[in-house]
């Protein structure tokens, strides 16, 4: 991600369609993970991450500071996710453990490893503290830099790191006791 | 030591997805900016300060007037209740406490317009 965010957010400000489309193409997967983190299904995420990136859209104007935002976009995505969670909740009346069983189940298509793979580790992550799971999704999963997480989410470099490293740990903790549980 | 980079691969959003979920914003985003507004809404958003300042100036306007109305009114219509109620030729009447005669009514009455 080493586009000048800023510089997108006004030219797509005012009214510059491609400064718009290279937003959304930059944004969209961090979009995604951060919903996924939150819904562990990825079709609510898809369905999240669009709402989202479209709420974010029509409220640009509203984003004061445009160097922070893609923190701005992942709070909103997040509340959209955290808000599809309780209707889910309500809705289904089950808890979140059964909501999660839907992951992969859905496309028949799909290698049973694979799905059951993305499962767990949707797991795992979807365990971590919200800023450690953003920040984890964030570096491992979309390739963000310390310094563009950082700015992100308003934290210092090392404040990203010591997250990085506590997320790293516990999810591959976590897995590791999967493992051990199997044997 | 940091710990090793976990392969969350299996969490991407594959790109054809990626491809199609951006596509799809940005098709319901112009949808969005493309619909079209009211006369009403469109002169809320463009002009409501200036509306706002209009509605003060017209306020204040129309209360000075209002005021400086009832004012004048008053005194003209003090003048004219005046000159209704004693006729010019029945003055000298009433300021001396004269009864007219019927000759003077009369004569009163062929010279009113």
């Amino acid at each position: 991600m080493s586009d000048d965010v800023a510089g997108l957010v006004r030219l797509a400000l005012a009214g510059d369609g491609a400064a718009t489309e290279r937003l959304v193409t930059l944004h969209m997967g961090a979009a995604y993970a951060v919903a996924l983190g939150v819904t562990r299904n990825p079709h609510d995420a898809e369905d999240v991450a669009q709402d989202a990136m479209v709420q974010a859209l029509e409220r640009l104007p509203e984003c004061r500071d445009p160097r922070r935002f893609p923190g701005w976009l992942l709070r909103i995505v997040r509340n959209r996710a955290l808000n599809h969670r309780r209707y889910l909740g309500l809705r289904a009346a089950a808890p979140l453990d059964v909501v999660e069983v839907r992951a992969g189940d859905d496309d028949p298509s799909e290698d049973a490893e694979t799905a059951e793979l993305r499962d767990r580790l949707s797991a795992a992550v979807g365990r971590l503290p919200d800023t450690q799971r953003d920040v984890l999704l964030l570096h491992d999963l979309e390739g963000w830099k310390h310094r563009e997480i950082g700015s992100a989410l308003g934290m210092p470099d090392g404040t990203v790191r010591y997250h990085l490293f506590n997320a790293r740990r516990a999810v591959r903790a976590d897995l590791e006791t999967l493992v051990r549980e199997e044997d | 030591m940091e710990p090793e980079r976990i392969d969350l691969s299996p969490l991407a959003l594959p790109a054809a997805r990626r491809t199609a979920l951006a596509a799809a914003v940005l098709a319901r985003a112009q949808v969005g900016r493309a619909a079209p507004r009211g006369p009403l809404a469109v002169l809320a958003g463009w002009a409501r300060p200036t509306l706002a300042a209009a509605a003060a100036v017209a306020g204040v306007s129309l209360a000075a007037l209002a005021w400086s109305g009832t004012r004048a009114a008053t005194e003209e219509s003090t003048q004219t209740l005046a000159e209704a109620l004693i006729p010019e030729r029945a003055s000298p009447w009433v300021s001396e406490g004269a009864t007219p005669s019927g000759e003077d009514l009369l004569a009163g009455w062929e010279a009113s317009p």
